[in-house]
């Protein structure tokens, strides 16, 4: 996020169901019809449409930056994670345990990097405001997200787990309304509500 | 179908959770490095979490067999925290 804005990662964000999909036929032997390839590209326009609120002229001078490309490859983990969650899960596990121990695999991996680029921690920046911010980030948007995406993920699969980042804009736009009484113009309304019929669309096996 | 149902309010509710994180990840950006700051969240998460594995059995006698597959699910996850900063 140093390198890039929320606007472009929320834009790069949307490729991600197609890139599960894509990995779902190589790992899981699913099928991707062609009909389904609209449903995501028709999902990633809507989501679009919300991201740039609905400016074509923004949308259409979107360029991709440095960050832009590293945000590329997390989306590339991001599908990874969604399908390893999935294949590696097995009948007697206990999704808590597996929680718990993939925040601790996460420590693992990011106390290597810290230690090989020599990073200094600086933890005692993270007071006041921020601390309240870290502690949303730690409890609410890793705790509870890896736990209830773990639990989500061995009934529904890769595939439909992704397909929720098409509600993304929903959301978005709620949390915004909500939190700085942001005005909603009607074309924003409008890639909500195509986003959102994507998603059922690729849901509706459910 | 009812675990069916759930499957989708969590991933629901997992979804409201990051849509509203991006709000604050940017609060937080340029602060301190992103991989300390990532760090310092997989921390506070697992201290949290820590009480409710260790005390009960049913939990606890699972961390050995899902100790691969959480170090390689996490080095997935390492790079999406990572790169969210």
């Amino acid at each position: 996020m140093e390198f890039t804005s929320s606007l472009n990662t929320a834009t790069i964000f949307t490729l991600t169901p197609l890139v599960t999909a894509i990995f779902s036929i190589v790992i899981f032997k699913q099928k991707l019809l062609f009909r389904e390839i609209i449903i995501y590209i028709v999902g990633a326009i809507g989501t679009c449409i919300v991201v740039f609120k609905g400016d074509m002229e923004l949308l259409l001078n979107f360029t991709l930056n440095y960050g832009d490309i590293i945000f590329l490859i997390a989306i590339v983990f991001m599908s990874l994670y969604s399908i390893s969650a999935k294949y590696f899960y097995k009948e007697n596990d206990e999704v808590l345990t597996i929680t718990f121990m993939t925040l601790i695999g996460g420590i693992f991996w990011m106390g290597i990097a810290v230690i090989v680029l020599d990073i200094p921690l600086q933890w005692q920046k993270i007071e006041g405001e921020l601390f309240l911010y870290m502690s949303y980030l730690s409890i609410g948007a890793t705790l509870f997200t890896v736990y209830l995406y773990q639990k989500a993920v061995v009934v529904i699969g890769s595939k439909k787990l992704m397909a929720y980042i098409y509600i993304n804009p929903f959301f978005t736009v709620v949390i915004l309304y909500i939190f700085y009484g942001v005005n909603i113009s009607l074309l924003e309304i409008t890639g909500v509500i195509v986003s959102m019929v994507s998603t059922i669309l690729l849901l509706r096996k459910y | 179908m009812i675990k069916v149902i759930n499957a989708h309010l969590f991933v629901s509710t997992a979804t409201f959770l990051i849509a509203l994180s991006f709000l604050f990840s940017e609060k937080l950006s340029g602060v301190i490095d992103p991989i300390s700051l990532t760090l310092y969240r997989f921390v506070f998460a697992s201290v949290i979490l820590s009480p409710v594995i260790f005390l009960q059995e049913k939990y606890r006698s699972k961390i050995k067999q899902s100790f691969k597959k959480a170090i390689i699910i996490s080095f997935f996850l390492f790079f999406i925290f990572h790169r969210t900063f």
